[in-house]
């Protein structure tokens, strides 16, 4: 059949699988959104208000699925608004595939109006990009896409499509949906090696990272530490791959990580890393990360052994076959002595208690929270310590139920991943938890949540300060806050009604509950002003660049 | 500290544009160093070779390695030894050769294996294409002139032996 460059767009994207697109129209994606208006049954298009919040929500429709993100704007601005959405899925081995509008292929290069070489700009934050010159390769590119963005480690494609090619023609025959590359084989005398680490270990610990969630491996994680009764740690990305109340799970490791966990990468003998890239927020100093330690780094990324940690042994695959192939092989263990003496850890030091008082202290939220939404919510935050706190205290129970912008820490992230997520999941309570920083970088898709008619609950810790960089200040530049006291004078009650939302205010512990079961009950999109004290501080602390040995508990 | 070692690295890459961007922009962005690149067509018209001379521990040169490999249009990535190395480079030289007859000026060059053209008066083109060492030497020779103007490429390179970069 003749079709011209946008229908073949549009046709190739459901048959790669798309049922959604989150995006903003645009001269330069005129055609391509006249190709949509005839195919607004088969495909939908969620309009943000903002494309960075467009990426965001293709983003976290991802994340929250485990399919492929869907993003497209026009050229120029368009194309550079989703900059920060792209980098944020690069960093965190998101699959997205970003479709931009350019000018006329006899535009190109001549500065002309809304012309930028996004292709350029986004080289160093995509796995690969391209700018498709001839509309007969359209929809080869665009199968491409899918299968670069999802195979092996997933990340980000960008495909940038000039004007005339979305109104040139061409015979068009759908192609089958792509299919992922096969993984890299896992070498067998590493799995030996690896097998013979784990028969001598005394005292086994498991760091998991977002890989675990992205091989689809969490069964064979949790059954794998079963048979051998090994305790498992999170990166911040592989939280909600192990449920909260597993007996050996130690929770986050790292910079804000549980004492437990960090406590057992410095005692550890045997470290198996898996889908996990040893950040600086997890190894501060990547010099001394657990040391005692033989360490089996397991990862589909070749390039990401030794990267910043050395490994005593890699193997490289796909983490759920190598997973599944160690339950075969190893035998039984008890580890009782090592479980005990991490019990006995976890007894005498853990997370900060809650505060105690009439004020609302958010750790105390986050239990409620979870005490009200149950296991199947999805929460979503933004970027700094209301971050960290959900991350040490959110009970999750469920894969892929905890989005967050965590290579990147890109503030403003939440709102938008939220409405990707509750597009993606109607029936699943989608909970954004913010602070008052970051939820004014990116409140505008508020409206759109109002718009779509999805009912998010925005949570907003509101301290009127940058909590996370104030803290910073608080600890490490004598309290000289710079530019931390943000002072804005917005009534979040009164943002929610202009936007057509709920707004709630809580200032008191005793209000949280009643109003959570309200808002949830309202079926609308609805903020909640939560009040917090200026100076609550994450803790423990390990501050950057230092070692687990020199955690900070705090009060 | 590791020991810094220099290697010499092919890449076999698609032959289009924004290729050379790629592998470039991977070494800015990642902090690696590069000493002399160069780039053509191979006998295959859908490939080009990038040779890279760079340099680093074993470590970074292991990151470089698998960094290349993991860009969609590097298609094969070899580090030649150094005693299979076959390197070569080239050097144009613009020189004004006040002080010796035009003679004199073509049996040294001969000497040092380098072509001449006189451009004019006492001005030269002096060209030469040899491995990285003679190429310094024979610039610090022709500063006993007056050099005008110098042109220098990367290395280009193949290993002396049997295997190639498509056997993987």
């Amino acid at each position: 059949m003749i079709m011209n460059g946008s229908q073949i767009l549009i046709q190739s994207l459901i048959d790669q699988g798309t049922d959604t697109i989150f995006g903003y129209p645009g001269g330069s994606v005129l055609n391509i959104y006249d190709a949509l208006y005839e195919r607004s049954k088969d495909i939908r298009h969620v309009l943000t208000s903002h494309e960075q919040g467009a990426a965001h929500a293709a983003d976290g429709y991802a994340r929250s699925t485990g399919k492929t993100g869907v993003c497209m704007a026009t050229s120029g601005p368009g194309a550079t608004n989703l900059v920060t959405g792209i980098a944020t899925a690069y960093m965190d081995s998101i699959p997205l595939v970003a479709i931009t509008g350019n000018v006329a292929s006899d535009l190109i290069g001549r500065d002309s109006f809304q012309e930028v070489d996004i292709a350029g700009i986004t080289m160093p934050i995509t796995k690969h990009n391209f700018i498709v010159h001839d509309v007969k390769d359209l929809a080869g590119t665009i199968r491409l896409a899918f299968e670069i963005a999802n195979s092996n480690r997933p990340g980000p494609v960008l495909v940038d499509i000039p004007k005339d090619i979305t109104a040139a023609t061409c015979e068009f025959e759908s192609l089958p949906r792509f299919e992922k590359r096969p993984y890299p084989q896992a070498n067998k005398s590493q799995l030996q090696e690896a097998l013979k680490a784990i028969e001598r270990a005394k005292r086994p610990l498991i760091y998991a990272g977002g890989g675990i969630l992205s091989a689809n491996a969490c069964e064979e994680l949790q059954t794998y530490s079963q048979k051998t009764q090994t305790p498992i740690c999170v990166s911040a990305m592989g939280l909600s791959s192990v449920p909260y109340n597993y007996e050996l799970y130690l929770g986050m490791i790292g910079m804000h990580g549980t004492p437990v966990s960090n406590y057992a990468s410095v005692n550890a003998d045997l470290v198996i890393a898996i889908g996990a890239r040893f950040s600086d927020r997890v190894a501060g100093n990547r010099k001394k990360f657990a040391n005692a330690a033989t360490i089996i780094h397991i990862d589909v990324d070749a390039s990401e052994i030794s990267k910043n940690v050395s490994s005593d042994i890699a193997v490289i695959g796909d983490a759920k076959e190598i997973l599944r192939y160690l339950i075969q092989q190893v035998e039984e263990e008890k580890h009782s002595e090592w479980r005990k003496t991490l019990l006995d850890f976890q007894t005498k030091i853990g997370l900060p208690q809650v505060h105690e008082g009439d004020k609302v202290d958010p750790r105390d939220f986050i239990y409620t929270l979870h005490e009200i939404l149950g296991d199947d919510a999805i929460i979503v935050t933004d970027v700094g310590q209301h971050q960290m706190i959900t991350a040490q205290y959110y009970q999750f129970f469920k894969p892929r139920s905890f989005i967050s912008s965590c290579g990147l820490g890109t503030m403003g992230y939440g709102m938008g991943a939220s409405i990707g997520a509750k597009v993606a999941n109607p029936d699943r309570p989608v909970v954004m938890i913010t602070g008052d920083g970051s939820f004014h970088m990116n409140m505008n898709e508020m409206a759109v949540a109002v718009s779509e008619g999805l009912p998010i609950i925005v949570l907003v810790f509101n301290n009127a300060v940058l909590g996370m960089v104030r803290q910073w200040q608080t600890l490490f530049y004598g309290k000289r806050y710079s530019q931390t006291s943000i002072n804005r004078q917005t009534d979040f009650v009164k943002l929610a009604e202009a936007f057509g939302a709920n707004g709630y205010r809580i200032t008191y512990r005793n209000e949280i509950k009643d109003v959570l079961t309200q808002a949830l009950a309202s079926k609308k999109p609805c903020i909640i002003d939560c009040v917090i004290d200026e100076d609550d501080c994450v803790y423990p602390i390990i501050p950057p660049g230092k070692g687990a040995e020199d955690i900070i508990y705090g009060n | 500290m590791m020991e810094m070692k220099k290697v010499v690295l092919s890449l076999l890459v698609s032959n289009h544009f924004g290729v050379l961007t790629r592998v470039t922009n991977l070494f800015s962005s990642r902090g690696y160093n590069i000493q002399s690149l160069a780039v053509g067509e191979t006998e295959n018209p859908k490939f080009s070779r990038i040779t890279i001379v760079t340099s680093g521990d074993a470590a970074i040169i292991n990151q470089i390695k698998l960094q290349c490999a993991k860009l969609e249009d590097v298609k094969e990535i070899q580090e030649v030894c150094d005693d299979e190395l076959y390197m070569r480079e080239v050097v144009l030289v613009k020189v004004r050769v006040a002080y010796m007859s035009k003679e004199d000026f073509e049996r040294f060059a001969q000497n040092h294996h380098a072509q001449v053209r006189l451009i004019e008066d006492d001005l030269w083109m002096v060209e030469m294409c040899s491995n990285t060492q003679n190429v310094d030497a024979f610039i610090d020779k022709l500063e006993m002139f007056e050099i005008v103007e110098i042109a220098r490429t990367g290395g280009v390179a193949l290993s002396i032996s049997t295997h190639t970069v498509y056997d993987k």
